[in-house]
């Protein structure tokens, strides 16, 4: 940016130096001129004065000559001699003067000629008056030739004098042009320090803008920079803390599954020692040991889910295409005896091939077929499994990708079901919706949720009190 | 004569081990350590006669059933010793962990006397080629 900044400054710089060397040169020769003017305005007025000089000077001859003859003092000769040196001296003059002028030079040759002429003839003149009077033709020639330099003089006064008002105007005209073109060269070196000093400002202004607009950048870039170290650190404290929670909760899991089973199963197994060997218990005492027996069992399941809920959380199982109709038959095979029981039915319908984490979604199948049979009051149980393929817009949840492909499993049976009002309690940990009758630790359908999430998926239950329970899960094909 | 090794820290398990023993096996010695410490101490005493199993509990102090397992099944001495975890842990890495590292079955403690009684018995009757490390599914013993 600076490095454009200069090279336009520099540009401006050149351009205003060319101007004002060129107007500088146009001004010194306008000067020139009107002192050239000038000196040709004096020439030609020196001119003319030498002119008017040399005829007053052969005039002076005249004079002389004249006075010599008519009183013969020696004083006038001398004199009239001194003057034929004059006037050589002052034609030398005029011929130096003009010799720029052709014309005029002609004219000089000219006058040169009727000078030398006339001299010659007062010198002629004042010889024969020393022997003889003068003629009156010899005044007369006298006077013609005389008459001829004036005449000529004249001539040549009057082309000077043309000469001279041509160079007066062009004189005038290079006075008026002069201060002109001088002021127009101090108006436009202004203008042109005006203009200079107008973009330079300009420069300086969008420089420091931009200088300005870079530190804020820098500035806000910095902040940002800091915003994201200082995020970071909070994310390494969260993590570190998220690492430490997940420590306690893996020893949590160890202490539930070593330490709090550990007493409870000595219980257990002393009780039945109690139970097998003492043969003399009464009656209550042998009731209220088996109801002891089962309140530890109960706790040694409770023990149990709560253990499974929690591991679901922390481990990472892969996801495996498998079959829905075996993986039934295994549970069916381990829940062999609720379901000689109690008379169950259970049929698989539609499709087969399900994506899935095998262990946990074998938990799952247990945990809703054992609730189902558990929850049953008819006299034959009916338990439909039902999996087909959808797509994500035909789901009602909003947090699902419209275009992707889900496995829709319909569990539905014919059991006691529940008040459709709780349909959403019925997954939370420890909700039990119906009394003792029914043995459970209420977390099953929980864990159930937990696995439909960990598939990323969805569940919802519905059910009507006496007629059954439906459970519908999406998972991703 | 059977020579068993009961390894356990804890004293009523010891004594039900012993007495549901007695009761159902009457050709059995057992030497009972009450940790991994006294197990080795145990195994360098027995020697030459080397026990015929070795019942092994996992979260003891000083040494615990893993390095006991893992000492063992690294000593060119004792390395064919069948090992029998016997823990309250019903947790499947502790399961897998053991499998790994060469116990030959693995028994939950069971809440019944009873049971007890029949799962002894079950590893007592089991001979030698029996005793070595099933497949992984049946590595549990399960009498129930």
């Amino acid at each position: 940016m600076g490095k454009l900044i200069r090279y336009r400054i520099q540009i401006i710089f050149t351009i205003a130096i060319i101007v004002l060397l060129s107007l500088s040169v146009f001004s010194f020769l306008r000067i020139n001129n009107l002192v050239k003017a000038s000196a040709l305005v004096n020439h030609t007025t020196n001119v003319k004065l030498e002119l008017e000089n040399i005829f007053s000077t052969v005039a002076d001859m005249e004079s002389g000559h004249r006075g010599y003859i008519l009183a013969k003092d020696i004083g006038f000769l001398t004199h009239f001699n001194s003057l034929i040196y004059n006037t050589q001296l002052k034609l030398s003059e005029i011929k130096v003067l003009i010799i720029d002028n052709k014309e005029q030079q002609d004219n000089f040759t000219k006058l040169k000629m009727l000078v030398n002429k006339r001299i010659d003839q007062m010198k002629e003149a004042v010889l024969q008056s020393r022997s003889a009077e003068l003629t009156p033709e010899a005044w007369a020639k006298g006077k013609a030739t005389m008459d001829d330099l004036r005449n000529h003089i004249d001539k040549m006064m009057a082309q000077e004098k043309i000469l001279l008002k041509e160079r007066t105007d062009s004189l005038s005209y290079e006075t008026v042009l002069t201060p002109v073109f001088t002021i127009v060269l101090i108006f436009c070196s202004l203008g042109v320090l005006f203009l200079s000093y107008f973009v330079i400002t300009r420069e300086l202004k969008i420089s420091n803008l931009l200088k300005s607009d870079l530190e804020l950048r820098k500035k806000e870039l910095l902040n940002v920079n800091n915003s994201l170290l200082q995020s970071n650190v909070s994310l390494k404290d969260s993590n570190a803390s998220l690492a430490k929670m997940n420590k306690e909760l893996e020893s949590f899991t160890y202490i539930s599954s070593h330490d709090l089973q550990e007493p409870l199963r000595k219980i257990q197994t002393f009780i039945s020692r109690i139970i097998d060997m003492e043969e003399h218990l009464s009656e209550n005492g042998k009731n209220y040991l088996n109801r002891t027996q089962e309140s530890a069992f109960r706790m040694q399941n409770l023990i149990r889910d709560l253990l499974a809920y929690s591991r679901l959380k922390t481990e990472v199982f892969p996801i495996e295409a498998w079959d829905l109709r075996s993986l039934v038959e295994e549970v069916k095979n381990d829940l062999d005896e609720e379901i000689n029981a109690k008379n169950v039915i259970i049929e698989v319908l539609g499709e087969s091939e399900i994506k899935i984490i095998v262990s946990q979604f074998r938990q799952l199948l247990t945990n809703l077929i054992s609730n189902s049979i558990k929850f049953s009051d008819k006299e034959t149980s009916h338990i439909r499994i039902e999996n087909k393929t959808v797509k994500g817009s035909e789901i009602p949840e909003e947090e699902i990708s419209r275009d992707s492909l889900y496995s829709k499993i319909i569990l539905s049976d014919n059991g006691v079901g529940f008040d459709p009002q709780f349909r959403d309690r019925i997954f939370e940990v420890f909700q039990r919706l119906h009394d003792k009758k029914f043995e459970g630790t209420g977390i099953g359908l929980a864990i159930v949720k937990k696995i439909v999430e960990n598939h990323n998926g969805f569940i919802s239950a519905d059910g009507k009190v006496s007629e059954g329970a439906v459970f519908t899960i999406y998972i991703p094909r | 004569m059977k020579n068993i090794f009961l390894t356990d820290d804890d004293i009523d398990d010891c004594s039900m081990f012993s007495d549901a023993l007695n009761e159902v096996y009457t050709g059995a010695k057992l030497t009972i350590a009450n940790n991994g410490l006294k197990l080795m101490e145990a195994l360098e005493q027995a020697v030459p006669s080397s026990p015929e199993l070795i019942f092994l509990d996992l979260n003891m102090p000083l040494k615990n059933g893993f390095e006991c397992l893992e000492e063992i099944r690294k000593s060119p001495r004792y390395q064919d010793i069948p090992i029998i975890i016997f823990s309250t842990s019903s947790n499947n890495d502790i399961v897998e962990k053991t499998y790994l590292h060469g116990a030959n079955y693995y028994i939950c403690k069971p809440a019944s006397y009873s049971i007890l009684k029949k799962t002894i018995l079950y590893v007592l009757t089991l001979d030698v080629k029996q005793l070595q490390q099933p497949v992984r599914e049946n590595f549990v013993i399960n009498v129930a």
